[in-house]
C-alpha cells in the first residue's frame, strides 16, 4: 500500500511503549501493533485522533504516501 | 452489548441436534444400504419375482389384481435405490454443512468466506435433489403407466412445475450465500480497521 503508518517513529521520539500507548488510546495492543506494522486496512477518524492527543502530533506525522510503492 | 454466542443459545442446541441426526443419517444409511446387499447376497432370487400392485394416497390405497403386468422386485429395487442412495446422502451433506455453519455461529463468527462456501454447497445440493427427486419420480410414473393397461382408464406420467419447487428454494439459498460472501468482505475489513 502506498500509504505507510510511522507510528513506530513517533513512539520512538515520544519515548512511549506500545502498552502505554495503547491503554491510554484506547485500543487493544494487538490492534496497535497491527496498525504499527502496517497490517490494517483502514483507521478510524477516533483512532487518530486520540493517537494525535496521546502523542501530541499532527495526522500528518503518523502517517505518510510514498508514490513509488 | 448482549453477546448471543456460547453454550447456552439457540445455535448451540441447534448444532446439537445436528451432530445427533449426522450420526442417526449415517447410522440408518448402513443399515439401509447393507440390508439392501445383504437381501441381493442372501436371496438373489427375491428380485426376479413379481409383485403386487399398489398405488397408496392419504387415506385410499388402489390395489390392481388384474389388468396390469406385475413389476418385478428388481427393477422396483433399482429405482429405489438410484432415489433413496442419493437423496440421503444429500441429506447428510446439506446436515454436515449446517452443523459447521452453525458451530460458527456459536463461536460468534458467522460471516466468513467458508459459511458462504458452505451455503452455496447446500443451495446447489437441494437444487440437484429436487432435480433427481422429480425425474426419478417422472420414470417412475412412466413404467407404471406402462405396467397398467386396465379398459377406461388412462394413466400418462406426468412431470409437473411444482415437482421442481426445491430448485426455486435453491436459487433462494444460492442469494443467500452471495450475501454471506458480502457479509464475510465487510467483516474482514471490519476486522482490518482499528
Amino acid at each position: 500500500m502506498a500509504i505507510i503508518v510511522r507510528l513506530d517513529r513517533v513512539m520512538a521520539d515520544r519515548k512511549i511503549s506500545l502498552t502505554e500507548l495503547a491503554d491510554r488510546v484506547g485500543i487493544t495492543m494487538a490492534n496497535l501493533s497491527l496498525l504499527k506494522t502496517g497490517k490494517v486496512r483502514a483507521v478510524r477518524f477516533s483512532t487518530l485522533e486520540a493517537l494525535c492527543r496521546e502523542l501530541d502530533c499532527q495526522p500528518g506525522d503518523l502517517l505518510e504516501y510514498n508514490n513509488s510503492q | 452489548m448482549n453477546n448471543k454466542t456460547g453454550k447456552n443459545t439457540v445455535a448451540a442446541y441447534i448444532e446439537k441436534l445436528l451432530g445427533l441426526a449426522w450420526y442417526l443419517g449415517i447410522v440408518f444409511g448402513v443399515l439401509l444400504i447393507g440390508g439392501q446387499i445383504y437381501l441381493m447376497i442372501a436371496s438373489p432370487a427375491w428380485l426376479g419375482e413379481t409383485m403386487k400392485l399398489q398405488i397408496e394416497t392419504s387415506g385410499l390405497v388402489f390395489s390392481f389384481t388384474e389388468g396390469f403386468s406385475a413389476p418385478e422386485a428388481g427393477t422396483l429395487f433399482i429405482f429405489q435405490f438410484a432415489l433413496v442412495v442419493p437423496l440421503l446422502a444429500m441429506g447428510l451433506l446439506i446436515i454436515f454443512q449446517l452443523k459447521k455453519i452453525f458451530t460458527t455461529i456459536t463461536e460468534g463468527s458467522p460471516f466468513s468466506m467458508e459459511n458462504s462456501k458452505r451455503i452455496r454447497v447446500i443451495g446447489w445440493t437441494i437444487i440437484a435433489a429436487s432435480a433427481i427427486k422429480a425425474l426419478l419420480g417422472f420414470l417412475l410414473g412412466l413404467y407404471f403407466s406402462t405396467l397398467i393397461n386396465l379398459p377406461g382408464l388412462d394413466l400418462t406420467a406426468n412431470i409437473r412445475l411444482q415437482d421442481f419447487a426445491g430448485v426455486f428454494a435453491g436459487i433462494i439459498i444460492l442469494a443467500l450465500a452471495e450475501v454471506f460472501q458480502h457479509g464475510a468482505r465487510l467483516q474482514e475489513e471490519s476486522n482490518l480497521t482499528v
